[in-house]
């Protein structure tokens, strides 16, 4: 199964904690396998975030419809965080998450460590995922089998995604299981029965 | 008149007929409705589709004709068409995409109808529509279509095309005019108490709160059968 996620997305975000309990259970965390032999990767994969936009004083259909979208789906998260138990804090300003997306793609072995940390990083703290300083923290942090050297991250993170776009990704999080791909942990029952089967 | 966030009903269900997410919402909203024994207040949300989407027209399934829509855009309505196909062929539906973005409201005036004539076969009336409609079988824009739906599903069709014209109408479109002020955008939607969740994916809390609330709210994550939504 392949994951793709953004640490900016805040249904990537909400998935973490579910994806990684849906994957426990399967034995792909701790030892006790369920689906034997059930490869699990994660990818990057950049999503464009805006702010929630201000009502004007005359709006377009168009335009109303785009504020009233962007505030439901913010109160939608902010809901199910509080049901998750999860701290998130939007920010009031864009954050890039590049070059610990292309960091993600260069690190061999369990990247999941380093995904809770920039997870964490960019939601409690609002930390600049674009930062090198920072991203260099959390590689170490997390005991990522990572280099260090960011050099290289930028073209990494393009070239996967590339390969994303070629696998049909059109948004995180993303499963990609069988062939099939899924926008969403709204579908995970339904990836469990597939993996099950 | 209709408060778009108001009713005696423990849960109101925006729906349009025209959304393939409505119509794969459709059925484990009325087993939970039947299963609770309840009767949720159905209520249209006619989407004005082109305003934010963009609008496409299809011919023998091509694309002929695409206006303020970005590859981007074309990408995410391609997915959630697949998706919305998937997950009705899993509930036994056929759904094809549709070929022009139809004008949907007669058909949703006909859910106040039927709601006003006999609500108890609404369900039968949502039933006579949404399938056939995704079958491509049904012209929805068309009274004398909509008339028959109401007559298979059991409900007097007398005086529909009356109040499709006047009261019904009148209705529908001061309740569309209410969506956008009340924080409600698209269907379905599903309203109670504060909460104002968009998405069948919200069943699981829907049914929780309903039920009672006893326990932790569950995620969108977690149905609560294990089985897919």
């Amino acid at each position: 199964m392949d994951i793709y996620i953004d640490f900016k997305s805040p249904a990537a975000f909400l998935a973490f904690k579910p994806t990684k309990a849906f994957l426990t259970a399967r034995g792909q965390v701790t030892p006790g396998l369920r689906v034997p032999g059930l490869k699990v990767q994660w990818h990057p994969f950049r999503v464009v975030t805006r702010q929630v936009p201000q009502q004007g004083t005359s709006e377009s259909v168009a335009e109303s419809h785009k504020r009233v979208r962007a505030e439901s789906r913010r109160r939608i998260f902010l809901k199910y965080a509080e049901v998750q138990n999860v701290t998130m804090r939007f920010p009031d300003h864009r954050i890039g998450t590049d070059l610990a997306l292309g960091a993600l793609a260069e690190i061999e072995g369990d990247r999941l460590p380093y995904i809770a940390a920039c997870f964490a990083a960019y939601w409690t703290d609002n930390a600049d995922l674009d930062d090198a300083g920072i991203v260099q923290d959390l590689l170490q942090q997390s005991g990522a089998v990572h280099s260090g050297d960011l050099s290289t991250a930028r073209a990494s993170l393009e070239s996967a995604l590339d390969k994303a776009e070629e696998a049909g990704v059109v948004d995180t999080p993303g499963y990609i299981v069988q062939g099939q791909m899924f926008v969403g942990r709204e579908h995970l029952p339904w990836i469990g029965e597939i993996l099950d089967n | 008149m209709l408060h778009p966030l108001r009713s005696d009903a423990p849960l109101i269900v925006y729906i349009d007929v025209k959304s393939p997410y409505a119509f794969i919402a459709l059925k484990p909203t009325l087993a939970l409705e039947a299963e609770l024994g309840l009767q949720f207040d159905f209520r249209p949300l006619t989407l004005d589709i082109p305003s934010y989407l963009g609008s496409a027209e299809k011919k023998k399934g091509k694309v002929v004709a695409s206006q303020g829509r970005s590859a981007g855009t074309w990408k995410i309505v391609r997915y959630a068409y697949r998706d919305a196909r998937r997950y009705a062929e899993r509930q036994g539906y056929m759904l094809k995409g549709t070929e022009k973005i139809w004008d949907s409201s007669l058909a949703n005036i006909g859910i106040l109808w039927a709601r006003q004539q006999a609500r108890d076969l609404l369900p039968a009336y949502l039933n006579a529509v949404y399938p056939a409609f995704w079958r491509r079988e049904l012209d929805i824009e068309n009274i004398a279509v909509v008339e028959n739906c109401l007559r298979e599903a059991g409900i007097e069709a007398r005086g529909f095309d009356d109040y499709q014209r006047g009261a019904g109408r009148a209705l529908h479109d001061d309740l569309q005019k209410q969506f956008h002020p009340n924080g409600i955008y698209g269907v379905p939607t599903y309203v109670f108490g504060n909460d104002i969740l968009f998405g069948r994916e919200h069943l699981p809390y829907v049914r929780w709160h309903l039920t009672g609330r006893e326990g932790a709210p569950p995620d969108i994550a977690n149905m609560p059968d294990g089985s897919a939504p």
